[in-house]
């Protein structure tokens, strides 16, 4: 066994009490090699403590047994955990039972489906304290009420008697909070608590852990794979690698002067900060190789009685978009911002309501079955999942080799250039036979991208292609696009949630919000002048990992400056000159476009505000 | 393994069935409507394994034979109420519009009656033949067989591996034979399986009734129904039947069960909740 | 939300009652025979055949015979039997009251069962009593319900002589009596509902029980019997109740096989003795009221649905 790389002590010992104590712990499934190994720390009262790994480390796994609640086939082997100076092998069922909620709380990854929909929020939060704190049923409502207006749930009382479903993602994540934190456990873990939260709300989520901690004096464990947020909260860190702990320390030692290899590969594989000197500015000219004009779509909505007609529901306000040959635009928004929409509208996938789109000036119908082969092959897709995306029944080979067999090449050259996508893409030639549940996240998204490049498509779209993959694999994809655009010279334009991922690849930058673009410009005009709020919060959610000379990570908050909104655009004025909404896109540079108009507050109650929409002022490049 | 070990068991029973009733067309131990007075009511014996009726006949042979046209006559009403059903299911879902309405508001109808109710209906109207049986049994099943397998097209629609084809130019019949139809295969299978085990009760229940298979050919269910009078005094009449019946069903729900937990579990899951 | 989803649920079963009764005018009319020779019954009565065919409205157009026919149904004018001279409508009633008395200890009786059953099956996953339970449930719904009813009669009625063997009587007159009868025949209808929703609450348990929010229920410390109550249970029954619901409807509809075999004067019985006796007003009656009867079972289960799934309020 390989001893982790560890400081002695890794917290300054302030005398503080010990909470959880991990002793050489072993977790396997049957009698499979283990898939936790050997695992040893410790976390102190009031510590915030990170655990940090890519899916497949056992962090979660590791956390699960602390509550006692290992999945079936799951056991410990070797090893044991202290808990409050308890020793987890000595307690029964029913004792390990009784410590769940009242010392350990646990706050699970998916806040949509970690509420009972059939019981109300209110007799949720109630059930556990009066179980724990035998405490009355009056009182117990009484404190609930008063714990979800501290999380931040407005109309508290009459909250409680609703069901989850009523509530926002967001809402549901705080109400879980709140259940633990009523029971005041001294320990409690979140399991990747930001994962499912759009990026604007994580901070608002980390905050509120906490402060919640805080308040109820207990100590945190967060398991998680992102380093952004385990970077500005954790004191110290833990970080795990294929079921072993590699290295723990405190958080500023260990992830500002990494000392082990895969410590260091995963800060290196965060997304970083565009280097000063952009690729081909020339690329991002103003010429238009793909262009959409007023593209919208809408989708039927639900008809409520059938003598009412369903009013169409919009997934995207007709929208100006062109990307030039060989650039690459990034289309970035949370889910259900229309971006996705608006990659598939671009390919053909989803049918157009309304719009135009244009390839090298031609107009090219916007229902993919009318178009013809060479136009088809011109545009292509790489899809976010990587498993449902790729026939199960089909061969690595069969896969790429599709797209050939539909446009009628002949089957030498077929095998000849599916060797070579398949070469060009990282996959080694012995892939070709296999099948892709033989292969990982990461080979497949390989798979579907050799697949996308195999007819020499002049764009592709490629949405979200990194999100469903670890952090260093995404890295390796990444680079994979970045190396294939620039050697193959195609367009792409590459959907993602996620503002940061975007920055190191892309020429342009389209912020979308509610089905419309807030803000687009070249990545220097979105990222060091963003000038609507939206593009603002997602930066402000976004720190970035500086790497010094000397080998040393540090965490940077994002610079930017705003341009100003000239004295003759304001909202008032626009008001007068626009009817109706008052919204126009206003020119801030010859790249730079932003939306501005009268603020609406946004209907799912989060912070930021967004726009409303009437009139559109494209960019006036052509 | 308990899992595997009850596919085993329900393969088993299936095989038996399947093996004594095509070996009954050749031979049987007596001739299973040959009357002999002298061994009325006979309890089972090395003679007469399964005992005689109120005829003298062989009750063992009579239910051999019986297997044969209880089994023939509902597979045969599975296999056209999947080869009408599944077709129809899987272009409706796949044109869409007005084709995919029509056969909705069809099942719709159908499948407003109970299943027996609607048998009884029909061959109410046509009388009772071994033809009209079949096409009964089989018209009353087709909307569940056009549900599963249009359910089954509507999902696979929406997977993307199906969307990353349409990228690559795949023509619609190369979508429809290529990508659809063989993902389809495995609800059906299941389907096919849970449905061949009703319709073996339905129709021993048709025959128990007098208006299934008409007389003298005996079915299971026709067994059954003529032990009523000997209960007190020939127990094995009704005894030896209708354990038949219980097994050959179990063995094929069994094997059902087998098939849905080795096919994909999802579509599977699909299929059971519609059948 | 709720009144409005009640209203499209209701508005929902129209269409589907429409569609059922042209289904059995399809049937009746469409199918090669004649309606009037089915009605009369007496091929011999060439006067009587005349007048019903212009009873019928058969000289007329299709449509017209459509229009007509949907009318009468709808005004519940079903008609007189043949064979007993009395009016459709009164009969059915009659019958269907008897057929209830059945149709409802059984599925009251299953469900008590199988409920508990398939979750505590759910709850012991892959162990004994859970093998033990799907294995008995396999061989229940295998088994043919007549036949369970045979092996009763023989069991308590002959060998035992426990019980009465067959025939009716009437709580009205006396209740002891009128349970005794009906012992038999509700055990043997529930033993295959029993069979089948246990399974179906297993399986809906077992995805239940691998959700986050039992995970969580869990997590706040709460005891394995209050987390299966609590959170597992009110989830489970729900899509259970939907299958219950249609089991029910077609228990409503007549058990005609044990309705037969115990002498029961009940809507089953009365379907098969009049398809003996070629009684076409009894037949086309009786399927067109358990049809509706079907419907409106469904769509109370739909309507209940709810108060056991709140999201289904704002689908």
């Amino acid at each position: 066994m390989t001893e982790a790389l560890a400081d002695e002590p890794a917290v300054p010992a302030t005398g503080s009490e010990t909470i959880v104590d991990i002793c050489d712990l072993s977790i396997a499934f049957g009698d499979a090699e283990p898939t936790v190994n050997g695992v040893s720390f410790t976390v102190r009262a009031g510590e915030t403590a990170a655990l940090i790994g890519e899916s497949g480390s056992g962090k979660t796994l590791l956390a699960k047994s602390l509550l006692g609640l290992l999945p079936k086939g799951a056991h410990i082997v070797r090893g044991d955990v202290q808990l409050l100076n308890q020793r987890v092998s000595s307690l029964s069922s029913n004792e390990h039972r009784q410590l769940r909620g009242r010392q350990l709380g646990i706050v699970l990854q998916e806040p949509l489906t970690s509420l009972n929909p059939a019981l109300t929020v209110g007799s949720q939060l109630i059930e556990a304290q009066e179980l724990h704190l035998g405490i009355s049923r009056e009182q117990a409502f009484e404190s609930a009420r008063a714990m979800l207006i501290r999380v931040g749930v407005d109309e508290a009382e009459s909250r409680l008697r609703q069901h989850p479903h009523e509530f926002s993602g967001g809402m549901r994540q705080r109400i879980m909070i709140a259940a633990m934190a009523l029971l005041r456990p001294r320990l409690l873990i979140a399991d990747e608590p930001t994962t499912a939260v759009d990026a604007v709300l994580q901070r608002s989520v980390m905050t509120l852990l906490a402060e919640i901690t805080t308040e109820i004096d207990a100590s945190l464990l967060l398991v998680s794979h992102d380093l952004g947020v385990v970077l500005e909260a954790a004191d110290t860190v833990h970080v795990m690698q294929r079921g072993r702990l590699v290295e723990s320390g405190s958080a500023e030692r260990t992830l500002g002067r990494p000392r082990h290899a895969y410590t260091r590969q995963l800060l290196e594989s965060l997304p970083r900060k565009r280097s000063p000197v952009s690729v081909a500015m020339d690329r991002s000219s103003s010429k238009q190789y793909l262009c959409a004009t007023g593209l919208a779509v809408s989708f039927p909505g639900r008809r409520l009685l059938p003598w009412r007609k369903p009013a169409p529901v919009p997934a995207l306000r007709p929208t100006d978009i062109h990307v030039g040959p060989g650039e690459v635009l990034s289309v970035v928004g949370e889910s259900g911002s229309g971006k996705t929409t608006l990659g598939r509208a671009l390919t053909g996938l989803t049918p157009v309501s309304e719009g135009q789109l244009r390839l090298e000036g031609r107009e090219i119908g916007s229902d993919r079955a009318n178009r013809k082969n060479e136009l088809v092959s011109q545009l292509q897709f790489v899809f976010q999942d990587p498993f449902s995306s790729l026939n199960p029944r089909w061969t690595v080979a069969d896969i790429i080799a599709e797209p050939l067999i539909h446009m009628g090449v002949n089957p030498s050259t077929t095998e000849s250039r599916v060797v070579l996508a398949m070469k060009d893409c990282g996959l080694e030639a012995r892939y070709a036979s296999r099948f892709p549940h033989e292969l990982s996240g990461g080979q497949r998204q390989r798979v579907g991208i050799a697949r996308a490049l195999v007819v020499e498509p002049s764009i592709v779209v490629a949405d979200e292609p990194v999100s469903a993959l670890d952090l260093t694999v995404q890295a390796q994809i990444l680079a994979l696009m970045g190396r294939l655009q620039r050697d193959r010279g195609f367009s792409l334009i590459f959907i993602s949630h996620d503002l940061a991922v975007v920055e190191s690849l892309t020429d342009r930058v389209a912020v979308m919000r509610e089905g419309r673009i807030v803000e687009e410009g070249t990545g220097s005009d979105v990222f060091d002048h963003a000038s609507h709020p939206y593009t603002q919060s997602l930066l402000d959610a976004s720190p970035v990992l500086g790497e010094h000379s000397d080998g040393e990570f540090s965490l940077e908050a994002r610079r930017y400056t705003p341009r100003a909104i000239p004295q003759d655009f304001q909202p008032a004025v626009l008001n007068r000159h626009a009817a109706g909404t008052g919204l126009r896109y206003l020119p801030l540079t010859e790249t730079h476009r932003v939306l501005v108009g009268k603020a609406t507050a946004s209907s799912r109650g989060d912070r930021t505000t967004a726009s409303g929409f009437s009139s559109r002022m494209p960019l006036s490049s052509d | 393994m308990t899992r595997s070990f009850g596919g085993i068991v329900g393969a088993s029973l299936c095989g038996l069935w399947l093996f004594a009733a095509t070996w009954s067309l050749i031979h049987t131990p007596y001739d299973p409507v040959a009357m002999a007075l002298d061994a009325r009511l006979e309890p089972p014996s090395e003679r007469h394994w399964m005992g005689t009726d109120q005829y003298g006949r062989d009750l063992f042979s009579r239910v051999l034979d019986a297997s044969a046209v209880s089994l023939l006559v509902s597979f045969v009403s599975v296999f056209a109420a999947m080869l009408l059903g599944a077709p129809m299911g899987a272009f409706a879902a796949y044109r869409g519009g007005k084709f995919d309405k029509l056969v909705l508001i069809g099942t719709e109808a159908v499948m407003a009656f109970p299943a027996l109710l609607l048998v009884l209906l029909l061959l109410s109207v046509t009388g009772p033949s071994n033809i009209a049986v079949i096409i009964a049994l089989s018209l009353a099943s087709v909307p569940t067989v056009i549900r599963v397998s249009r359910a089954a097209v509507l999902s696979l629609k929406e997977q993307q591996f199906v969307e990353a084809a349409w990228v690559a130019g795949a023509s619609r019949s190369f979508t429809l034979m290529r990508l659809l139809l063989p993902n389809c295969i495995s609800p059906l299978s299941v389907l096919a399986t849970s449905l061949f085990a009703a319709i073996i009760l339905i129709e021993s229940a048709l025959s128990f009734l007098g208006l299934g298979v008409p007389p003298p050919q005996a079915t299971w269910g026709a067994l059954l129904a003529d032990s009523r009078q000997y209960l007190a005094v020939a127990p094995w009449l009704s005894l030896y039947p209708g354990a038949v019946i219980t097994l050959a069903v179990v063995g094929i729900n069994l094997f059902g069960d087998a098939l849905r937990d080795a096919l994909d579990p999802r579509l599977a899951s699909m299929a059971k909740e519609l059948s | 939300m709720l009144a409005q989803y009640a209203l499209r649920r209701i508005l929902l079963a129209i269409p589907t009652v429409w569609l059922a009764a042209t289904l059995v005018f399809i049937i009746v009319r469409l199918l090669p025979g004649d309606p009037a020779l089915l009605m009369v019954g007496d091929a011999q009565d060439a006067q009587a055949l005349e007048l019903a065919r212009r009873d019928m409205g058969l000289d007329q157009s299709l449509p017209t015979q459509y229009v007509l026919w949907l009318s009468s149904m709808a005004s519940f004018e079903l008609g007189e039997s043949i064979a007993m001279g009395l009016p459709v409508r009164e009969l059915i009633w009659a019958r269907f009251l008897v057929t209830a008395q059945l149709a409802i200890p059984s599925i009251l009786l299953a469900l008590l069962i199988a409920v508990p059953l398939g979750l505590f099956a759910a709850a012991q996953h892959n162990k004994a009593v859970d093998r033990a339970a799907m294995l008995s449930s396999v061989v229940l719904l295998s088994v043919p319900s007549f036949w369970v009813a045979l092996l009763l009669i023989m069991l308590f009625g002959v060998k035992l002589n426990w019980l009465p063997t067959v025939g009716y009587v009437s709580p009205a007159v006396n209740l002891t009596l009128a349970i005794q009868f009906a012992l038999m025949p509700v055990l043997a209808l529930s033993l295959t509902v029993i069979g089948q929703l246990t399974r179906m609450t297993r399986s809906t348990a077992l995805d239940v029980l691998a959700t986050d929010y039992v995970l969580f229920a869990r997590a706040k410390g709460l005891s394995e019997t209050t987390t299966l109550l609590r959170h597992v249970l009110p989830n489970a029954v729900a899509p259970t109740l939907t299958v219950a619901g249609m089991i029910f409807g077609s228990l409503l509809g007549g058990a005609a096989v044990i309705e037969t075999i115990f002498t029961i004067p009940g809507i089953g019985r009365l379907l098969v003795d009049s398809i003996y006796a070629r009684d076409y007003p009894v037949i086309q009656g009786a399927v067109l009221f358990v049809g509706f009867l079907y419907i409106l079972v469904n769509m109370l289960v739909d309507l209940v649905y709810p108060l056991l799934d709140p999201r289904i309020r704002l689908q």
